[in-house]
């Protein structure tokens, strides 16, 4: 019996980093394909033109929408780094978008108050 | 023997045609008009990057929802209703649930029922800008404009969609080749389709059943209890 346990506890001591790195291995992976797909969208220039200050908080705020067919046939530890990797990186890339559309504004701000 | 076998296989089609005629005409108000009330298909999606992914599975299409069975690399189950998609993994039970403010979309999917949106292009807002019988050229509607701002039809002399492209400014995005056709009710179903975009993807299916009876888990799938879910808001 002894000679069981034995034999379980060492499986478990080589098999559990094994797995747990495999996991790990996949979130990273998930991680940096959704980094990779994270485009944003240009339409948070209009945004922060708009809108200043709201809007770049909007674009950090607002989710954006994960594409169903990158996470098509991928493992859980995949699919639970692919949507924070997608999502950060999309937010990220939004509000800069919307902090670009802000400096215009404050260009044209500028420009205007200069010449009147 | 082979004639009674033909007869015996046209009064099946028969039949069956007769029996879905009711669901047909329901299904022809409910779901954008079209040809089929059900749809059972087998996949293989390719994706070649720097490792070459082969995902298989069967897709089961009822009353506007899709339930996507992966078999292989992983076991997984993809149900897409309205605006929620789940994913579940049977073997981890382990679930994720997606809610958005849009519907969800499987390009590679759409892109195979796509020949039976008839009008599908200028439903959307889209406008005709160049048209013959095997070309026509859209420009998009201002809403998407920021990612593509023409998409162009190529269609051959039977008028099945060959191709189509997606560009912006100028320089293709997105294009996708259409083959092996099957025809169901008039219409020509792409049974193969090349996609290159940031990746290169070839969807290949299979087997593909028209109207017949969906299975009851798959019509009623619900994530077992006891499974450990993750809700993502989007």
């Amino acid at each position: 019996m002894k000679k069981y346990i034995a034999l379980f506890l060492i499986f478990s001591f080589i098999a559990l980093p094994v797995v747990a790195q495999v996991g790990s291995r996949q979130y990273l992976a998930g991680k940096l394909d959704g980094e990779r797909d994270a485009t944003g969208n240009q339409i948070w220039i209009l945004g922060g033109c708009l809108l200043g200050l709201v809007g770049v908080i909007l674009a950090y705020v607002i989710e954006p929408e994960v594409p169903a067919a990158r996470i098509l046939g991928k493992p859980p530890a995949y699919v639970k780094g692919y949507i924070e990797g997608y999502k950060s990186a999309t937010k990220r890339k939004n509000a800069m978008y919307a902090i670009y559309g802000m400096i215009v504004w404050a260009g044209i701000f500028v420009v205007y108050a200069a010449t009147h | 023997m082979g004639r009674n076998f033909c007869c015996l296989r046209r009064h099946t089609l028969k039949k069956r045609i007769i029996k879905s005629l009711p669901l047909l005409f329901l299904s022809a108000f409910l779901a954008s008009f079209e040809p089929f009330v059900t749809l059972k298909i087998d996949f293989q999606r390719e994706v070649s990057g720097q490792k070459k992914e082969i995902i298989q599975g069967t897709i089961f299409y009822f009353q506007g929802k899709k339930l996507i069975k992966v078999n292989s690399p992983v076991h997984q189950i993809m149900f897409v209703k309205e605006n929620s998609l789940v994913v579940y993994y049977p073997e981890e039970k382990q679930a994720f649930i997606f809610e958005s403010a849009r519907a969800t979309s499987l390009p590679f999917f759409e892109l195979f029922l796509l020949p039976s949106k008839k009008g599908y292009f200028l439903k959307k807002g889209f406008e005709i800008k160049d048209k013959n019988s095997f070309h026509i050229l859209y420009r998009t509607p201002p809403s998407i404009n920021s990612v593509i701002d023409e998409v162009e039809i190529f269609l051959d002399k039977k008028g099945r969609i060959t191709k189509l492209v997606e560009k912006k400014e100028s320089k293709i995005t997105m294009e996708a080749r259409f083959s092996n056709y099957v025809e169901f009710m008039g219409f020509s179903y792409p049974l193969k389709i090349s996609v290159r975009a940031r990746k290169t993807e070839k969807v290949f299916f299979s087997n593909p059943e028209f109207n017949l009876e969906i299975p009851e888990w798959v019509k009623n799938f619900k994530v077992p209890e006891g499974t450990k879910v993750k809700r993502v808001k989007l």
